[in-house]
């Protein structure tokens, strides 16, 4: 009884706001308590961080796509893809989607694409006469396109936390990254034949290719074209592992921005190392003290209850993903990212696995179906940005993202439903 | 103790704290970088490594993990889950915001107490985790977090939540 009436005062506090971290930590420590385990028990489960080694690509990726945004990296890239495909019919557009999608793997998907590529994007597309409404929305809606894109944090902690929970080998970063890019170049090429066919009467700028503006772009990009080329040789090569190529990107980084482009001063350096360690600190401890609450709900059998229940309701694998997708909506339009990927992958990855359900395709379907809450109305939270950011009202951003948001829903349909990823995976 | 030298007081230790904590993460934060880079250029070019390295390595990682964490607490930058704020009245919202704090500076407390008891523990084991560095050194950060936690968030329930920096 006494059990009952605190947990709910600790959903309470989740829904007013409380950290987090500090609600699933007090659910773990009630936990254990009623169990009998002494509570010290909680420092051990977080010195179990020390025994997860992939961990540290996350804070060394996100300090490397800190320096990345806060430099002029943005407009080189813009520039670059403008210069390669900007002179195809209704190609800036699909500049747009491209450029969104590249700074999103880097940035990871929290808003800052709007913030930073937004504001050169948006003016830029309503000038070479794309109408205000179609120019919104794909800016608001392609702010969370790249989600799925290597070297992304929210894929990086999906793999992390499922490499935690089954050991098996089937779950590897080579086939989760390989799965994710083709997932995205599916939406991409989607989106971008839409973009192109919806604009064929639009009065959209022209512009002719131009040699020496792309060797413009690709001088002035020279030192971050490599980056990507090396994330990638690095990973699929097998040279490097994860973490090691995460160490060197953050250290290329670091060097080209402070040294070479110059664009990041030594004065302001701590800063920015200081903004992206404190918003990684919190998803690691969240990330700490979710192992301790999960081990708590395998000491109580919980998890075989959860399927047990799945199990009354659903009877296969379709049923069984068509739930999952609107659950997950749902919750990607409440939950910030990071913490849903922490609580809710424990939880349905046994499921999903008895389904018959790799785990390298859930991955897939959960963070897509992620990139769609993020602007699904009434909250996903880009349509709150891109409100602020572009000052139009939240009503306004609903009906322009609505057609990227079924197109997209498209895509969903065809990575949950089709043998699409199966082959990768 | 008037009211504009207690001030006075909070302002410097609220800078001598920020540049210190400033000053440890970026130096963790480089050396976990730089320790990485090493091993690899060691371990292809040469052959050889660090055999400790690896080990550190992890431990840095909860050691940023941690401070970063801390450091979030001063900002009030932790994730949460608003949905309240949105439906309660404006005049509440401090009432909220205080009772969060309550909640939040007891349970760090509380985590706080029981990882102190578990490092004074290994403390008395005195084993080592590598290169003579005893275990219990690296696991201290915990208790010490969460007591930094405890204070910052005992401290929003005082002053606004962005004052709340030492």
């Amino acid at each position: 009884m006494m059990a009952i009436a605190l947990s709910l005062l600790l959903v309470c506090f989740l829904l007013m706001g409380a950290p987090l971290f500090t609600v699933i930590l007090a659910a773990a420590m009630l936990g254990f308590y009623y169990a009998d385990v002494d509570l010290s028990v909680i420092a051990i489960e977080l010195y179990r961080i020390v025994d997860t080694p992939l961990l540290v690509a996350l804070p060394l990726f996100t300090l490397a796509g800190y320096m990345l945004s806060e430099s002029r990296a943005s407009l080189r890239l813009l520039n670059l893809t403008q210069a390669l495909i900007g002179w195809l019919p209704n190609g800036f557009a699909v500049v747009a989607i491209i450029s969104c999608a590249l700074f999103t793997a880097f940035t990871g998907a929290s808003g800052v694409t709007i913030v930073a590529l937004g504001a050169l994007l948006l003016p830029s597309l309503i000038r070479a006469g794309y109408s205000e409404r179609f120019s919104l929305g794909l800016m608001t809606s392609c702010g969370s396109l790249g989600l799925l894109l290597p070297p992304s944090l929210p894929l990086i902690l999906y793999g992390i936390i499922g490499q935690q929970i089954i050991d098996d080998g089937s779950l590897t970063f080579e086939s989760l990254f390989l799965a994710g890019a083709t997932a995205t170049g599916a939406m991409i090429i989607m989106l971008s034949i839409w973009v192109v066919w919806v604009n064929r009467n639009a009065p959209t700028r022209k512009q002719a290719f131009s040699g020496h503006a792309l060797w413009h772009a690709v001088k002035e990009a020279a030192w971050e074209i490599p980056l990507p080329i090396f994330i990638l040789a690095g990973i699929f090569g097998g040279l490097l592992t994860v973490s090691e190529v995460a160490a060197f990107t953050a250290l290329y980084v670091i060097i080209v921005q402070v040294f070479i482009y110059r664009e990041i001063s030594l004065k302001r350096f701590p800063y920015i190392v200081m903004d992206a360690i404190s918003m990684v600190g919190g998803i690691m401890l969240i990330l700490g003290v979710s192992l301790a609450f999960t081990s708590f709900l395998i000491e109580a059998d919980v998890p075989t209850q959860i399927l047990d229940s799945i199990n009354e309701l659903v009877d296969n694998k379709w049923t069984f993903l068509l739930l999952l997708n609107l659950l997950l909506l749902i919750l990607g339009a409440i939950l910030d990212i990071f913490s849903a990927i922490v609580i809710i992958t424990p939880l349905i990855l046994p499921a999903a696995l008895q389904f018959g359900i790799h785990p390298v395709h859930l991955g897939i379907i959960f963070l897509a179906n992620m990139q769609i809450g993020y602007f699904t109305p009434p909250v996903g939270m880009n349509l709150f940005i891109a409100s602020l950011r572009f000052k139009k009202s939240v009503l306004t951003l609903y009906r322009t993202t609505l057609p990227f948001f079924f197109l997209l829903l498209i895509a969903l349909g065809i990575i949950t439903y089709t043998p699409l990823l199966l082959n990768l995976t | 103790m008037d009211n504009t030298r207690t001030q006075h007081i909070f302002g410097i230790l609220s800078r001598t704290t920020l540049l210190l904590e400033t000053a440890l993460i970026v130096f963790v934060v480089l050396s976990l970088i730089s320790l990485t880079v090493a091993q690899i250029i060691l371990r292809n070019f040469f052959d050889t490594g660090f055999l400790w390295g690896d080990h550190l390595v992890r431990i840095l990682v909860l050691w940023v993990a941690l401070l970063g964490a801390m450091f979030a607490t001063r900002g009030g930058q932790h994730i949460k889950i608003d949905v309240a704020s949105r439906l309660l009245p404006e005049h509440l919202h401090r009432h909220v915001e205080r009772l969060n704090a309550l909640f939040a500076s007891l349970v760090c407390a509380t985590a706080a107490y029981f990882s102190f008891q578990f490092v004074y523990m290994e403390y008395q084991d005195g084993e080592q985790a590598f290169a003579n560095i005893p275990v219990w050194l690296c696991e201290a950060i915990i208790p010490f977090a969460f007591a930094v936690m405890a204070w910052r968030f005992f401290l929003t329930i005082f002053t606004q939540q962005h004052k709340a920096r030492i």
